[in-house]
């Protein structure tokens, strides 16, 4: 038994586990075909069993220690299906022995048959249980198994979910460029925009001045003109002015230089006189020069240098016309003022 | 040609209604000085015999050319007598502004022939009668006078100063007598040199004539007798009195401006000193006592001052100052020049005349009596003894001509000089009279 136990150690779980359900299978095949097994056999061979209840409490025990190890913790999977084999070889032993037993009882009739039965049925529902147990193994390694493709889908999905997020982040990223692109392109056309209108603007705001300066240069130099044309004009009026002034002065100056230059020709300045002597005289003169009359207005206080003075003017009349009439004046004051 | 200054000041079109009309004014600083001319027609003569010799016109033209301030016409276009015969425009053309007309009539009066003289002295421009004036009951032998006492007139009209072409002139004269021998003598004659008049006439040297402020007597210096002696004669009656012969030098007299007294040189101290003698009381005032000789005096107008000659300071003759009443140190009045001597005043006071001697000769000089300034008058070589005329116009001085002393006149300004035709040789010491003294 230990030997075997420690083969069974020795051996795999997977391939332990494959052996216990084929020798299961077998046995489940062996009752299935059993000839004339009915279910007075299978009470028989519980039976059986429960003839051995000695060994059957060892199962038991071992059964328990299975159990307690499944309880345990399912880790310990080879305990278990070395518990199992060892069931299965006790299983064996006890169904050689019952076979041994069967056919010694099988003159025992009935009794047999119902422990045979009995014992079908404790196998029946050790079969059971063992299938449960199979069934719970197989569907705990499936869920184990399943639990662990399901990590690894989880995993997997994790990842896929990751790398989905990441997708989704990149999309997010790849959507928040693009947003900022189209955001910043849609600033850039906005402010391109702006700056269109703005430059429109200027442009308009530069027209206008452009205009509104050339009003004003037009304006001003139409200002100018006017300034100019009323300066020249104000010039021209005052060069004729200038003019007229000049050409009256010149003929005044041509006047009184001929008056004067007739009376000093006829002044006979008397000799024997003090110096510095001086006499004025209003003369009156007609239109043709002729002096109408001479009046001392200033004696020189010498009887001599008065009379001269009045002789002068008198002597020198009629007194030369000025070319311009403008200039000529009936009134005229000398004043004789000799400069020795 | 000098452009005339002038100031013209324009008050045009000030249209200031009610305001006297704005005159050109016109100031003439050129004039030709000249002599003013002046016509004088020939006077006509209306009598029963010939006209006089004397041409009245001729006179009364020479006297006011004499005194370089007329220039009288000579080639007249006419000889009005009468205002109404006058063509004016001929003497304006002429630029004759002043014309004397006048007439001389015969009168018999109880036998005795005389004239009547009138003129009158119209300005052609305006037309006026300057002056004019008649003279009747005029004797042959005073129509020369008359004549220049017509100058005075004219003169007087056209010049506003009084002439003194109606004075006379004193002066000796050396001619040669018989026998080769020199004659002196003492002569007046009017104050163009005609008429003249021997008063005294001596082989002894007769010097220095002065007249008395009347012009009726002359006082002078005659060496007859062989010694200087002072006599005073009355030119009407020809009398005469010594007034003066002291021992040594009697010289030089000069009558006050009142008539009584003389200021005359005597020695008879010893040097030569001036005296005032005092012509009734016979009183003697010694004015100077310097060891030099003091001569020469002459009276200030005023009669305060006298005026002499001394070589008191270094041998020089220099001209002092010195009251006529005495008692103060002379004042010297000339610095300049070497030789300063024979003073006269002018009749107004203010300056003398003198004879000024440089190394160029002795020439008549004037001096302001405040400002003491010397103005030499002529240019001879041997210019002296000046005296005034009394209207202080023109000075009288004897000069040498050609070697022979003669009488010459200058115009107190200088201006004007003219040699007096006296045609006899060897005139001397002029003195010219106060005035007419018959006037």
């Amino acid at each position: 038994m230990r030997a075997l136990r420690d083969f069974l150690n020795r051996t795999s779980s997977y391939a332990l586990a494959i052996a216990v359900h084929v020798a299961v299978a077998g046995v489940l095949t062996v009752s299935v075909r059993w000839p004339g097994m009915d279910h007075r056999s299978a009470h028989q061979a519980a039976n059986a069993i429960r003839a051995t209840v000695v060994d059957e409490e060892r199962v038991q025990r071992e059964l328990r220690v299975i159990r307690d190890r499944e309880t345990e913790k399912r880790r310990e999977e080879e305990e278990r299906v070395e518990a199992a084999r060892r069931q299965r070889e006790h299983e064996e032993s006890r169904l050689e022995e019952a076979r041994r037993l069967r056919r010694t009882e099988e003159d025992q009739g009935r009794r047999e048959a119902e422990r045979l039965r009995q014992e079908r049925e404790a196998l029946e529902k050790e079969r059971n249980r063992i299938e449960s147990e199979h069934q719970r193994l197989l569907t705990l390694v499936e869920e184990t198994e399943q639990a662990r493709l399901e990590e690894e889908r989880r995993r997997d999905e994790a990842m896929n979910a990751r790398l989905e997020e990441e997708r989704r982040r990149d999309e997010a990223m790849n959507a928040r460029l693009e947003e900022e692109r189209r955001r910043d392109e849609a600033e850039e056309k906005r402010r391109q925009e702006a700056e269109r209108v703005r430059r429109e603007e200027e442009l308009r705001m530069a027209r206008r001045q452009a205009e509104e300066a050339r009003r004003a240069e037009e304006e001003r130099q139409r200002q100018v003109e006017e300034r100019a044309r009323r300066e020249l004009m104000a010039r021209e009026e005052q060069r004729l002015e200038q003019e007229r002034k000049a050409i009256f002065a010149k003929a005044l100056e041509e006047y009184i230089s001929a008056i004067e230059s007739s009376v000093v020709r006829n002044w006979r300045r008397p000799t024997g006189v003090p110096d510095g002597l001086k006499c004025t005289v209003n003369v009156v003169q007609a239109n043709d020069g002729e002096v109408l009359k001479v009046e001392i207005t200033q004696s020189s206080g010498n009887v001599a240098f008065d009379r001269s003075v009045e002789q002068a003017v008198l002597a020198a009349s009629p007194l030369p016309l000025p070319r311009q009439q403008a200039v000529f004046d009936r009134e005229i004051v000398f004043l004789f003022n000799p400069r020795s | 040609m000098r452009k005339p200054l002038r100031w013209l000041c324009f008050v045009l079109l000030a249209g200031a209604a009610g305001g006297a009309h704005p005159a050109l004014r016109i100031e003439i600083t050129q004039g030709l000085e000249s002599a003013t001319p002046i016509a004088v027609a020939r006077f006509a003569w209306s009598g029963q015999g010939p006209a006089p010799p004397e041409s009245i016109a001729a006179i009364i033209a020479d006297d006011l050319a004499r005194s370089g301030r007329f220039a009288p016409f000579r080639d007249l276009p006419q000889h009005p007598s009468r205002k109404e015969d006058v063509r004016w425009s001929d003497w304006r053309r002429l630029q004759i502004g002043s014309l004397v007309i006048g007439s001389i009539a015969e009168t018999v009066r109880d036998g005795v022939r005389e004239y009547r003289l009138e003129f009158r002295l119209f300005d052609t421009f305006t037309l006026g009668q300057l002056a004019g004036r008649r003279y009747q009951r005029v004797r042959p032998d005073q129509l020369r006078r008359v004549a220049h006492q017509i100058s005075d007139d004219v003169y007087y009209a056209l010049t506003g100063e009084a002439g003194a072409f109606a004075t006379r002139i004193a002066y000796v004269t050396e001619t040669a007598g018989a026998e080769g021998r020199i004659v002196y003598a003492l002569n007046v004659a009017d104050s163009d040199g005609a008429n003249p008049v021997d008063l005294r006439t001596s082989p002894e040297p007769i010097m220095s004539p002065a007249w008395s402020p009347d012009g009726r007597r002359l006082a002078y210096v005659s060496f007859e007798g062989g010694r200087s002696r002072i006599f005073v004669q009355a030119l009407a009656t020809g009398e005469r009195r010594e007034v003066a012969n002291f021992a040594g030098i009697n010289g030089a007299p000069a009558f006050s401006p009142d008539g009584r007294r003389l200021a005359l040189t005597l020695s008879r101290d010893g040097s030569p000193d001036v005296y005032v003698l005092g012509l009734e009381s016979a009183e003697l005032t010694r004015l100077t006592s310097s060891p030099g000789i003091d001569t020469e005096p002459a009276w200030s107008p005023d009669g305060r001052s006298i005026v002499f000659t001394s070589d008191r300071s270094g041998g020089r003759p220099q001209l002092y100052l010195v009251s006529s009443s005495g008692g103060h140190e002379p004042e010297r009045l000339t610095f300049a020049g070497q030789y300063n001597a024979r003073a006269a005043f002018s009749p107004d006071g203010s300056r003398i005349a003198f004879v000024h001697g440089t190394d160029g000769g002795y020439r008549i000089a004037v001096m302001g009596i405040e400002a003491r300034e010397i103005e030499v008058l002529t240019t001879g070589e041997l210019d002296e003894s000046p005296t005034f005329a009394p209207n202080g116009r023109m000075i009288l001085y004897a000069t040498t001509e050609r070697g022979q002393a003669a009488l010459a006149a200058v115009s107190s300004d200088g201006r004007f000089r003219q040699r007096l035709s006296i045609d006899e040789a060897g005139v001397r010491d002029p003195a010219w009279s106060p005035s007419w003294p018959e006037r």
